[in-house]
């Protein structure tokens, strides 16, 4: 009876509600383990080798994938930028903030195997090609929001700041994007579009390549950066109901 | 002929697990403690 009147009791009723895992997020964490597993498989074995770069290829599947699922993630963050701008609602800001960690992540991902492909392909692990260039700076913006968002106390003007900021970073997005199409002198092959005159390393992709290509991409973009972003959310409002119990404790 | 490229290939795959396993890792953990810090500043309240 007790341990019954104790599952009533409202707090814990709001205890058990906060640790409670949606359902659909959880599917969402099994799909994405899967869509690893898939991404992997399809990867390493069904892509096939490419007969002049040799296995070192298969890492631009992952490469590309986590590039599409940074994107995905920082233009959702914009998304709840310009959403806390009209509504002033902290929901929104903390979208933004989730969306913009899980993206620097898979920025980072992108970067790194993209200098593990470049060693064999280009013979050197980085070199200041525009292409290269602007995604360093992209991961680099976005470090910074991150880390000039602890440093202002107020929290109405730490999110109107990281709101701004946000819409603003997205540049760096956009330019990293098309930075290949208008810029002849990068060396760093355009995968999907019509290639710069001189880019080394491009790839002619067989079907099984262009569908790998597409399903890492779309894996990517669609359950894993969402359901790292949702887990992330939920760190996000968790350490928000610590704050709202920290002002209270110090009010009582 | 086909270069051997291998040794890059399994490079790359030890760095991204790597990436992703620490990110994964630091949610739990910053789960795991936020989770300690409510209990302990409810139970706080509570007294």
């Amino acid at each position: 009876m007790d341990i019954a009147r104790n599952l009533d009791h409202p707090k814990t009723l709001e205890k058990s509600k906060r640790s409670a895992v949606p359902a659909l997020l959880n599917g969402l964490s099994v799909l994405s383990v899967f869509a690893a597993a898939i991404i992997l498989y399809m990867s390493l074995v069904y892509a096939g080798t490419d007969l002049t770069q040799g296995n070192v290829q298969r890492i631009f599947y992952i490469h590309v994938g986590s590039f599409a699922g940074a994107a995905t993630a920082f233009f959702v963050s914009v998304v709840g930028a310009i959403a806390y701008l009209r509504t002033r609602s902290n929901r929104w800001d903390t979208l933004s903030v989730a969306s913009i960690e899980v993206g620097l992540m898979l920025s980072v991902v992108t970067l790194c195997t993209g200098s593990i492909w470049a060693r064999p392909t280009w013979n050197t692990w980085w070199t200041w090609d525009p292409r290269l260039t602007s995604a360093a700076i992209m991961a680099l913006t976005y470090a910074a929001y991150l880390m000039l968002r602890t440093g202002i106390e107020n929290p109405d003007k730490r999110r109107l700041f990281a709101a701004v900021y946000a819409i603003l970073a997205i540049s760096t997005v956009i330019f990293t994007t098309i930075i290949i199409r208008i810029r002849p002198d990068t060396i760093h092959p355009a995968v999907i579009g019509p290639s710069p005159v001189n880019s080394e390393g491009g790839f002619m992709m067989a079907e099984n390549m262009s569908a790998t290509l597409g399903t890492s991409a779309a894996l990517m973009t669609l359950i894993v950066a969402p359901t790292l972003i949702w887990w992330r959310i939920r760190l996000e409002n968790l350490l928000e109901t610590i704050q709202k119990l920290q002002v209270k404790s110090l009010s009582n | 002929m086909m270069p051997d490229t291998t040794s890059y290939l399994y490079l790359g795959l030890g760095v991204v697990t790597v990436i992703v396993g620490l990110y994964i890792v630091s949610l739990y953990l910053r789960f795991a403690n936020a989770r300690k810090d409510v209990e302990l500043l409810e139970s706080l309240q509570e007294e």
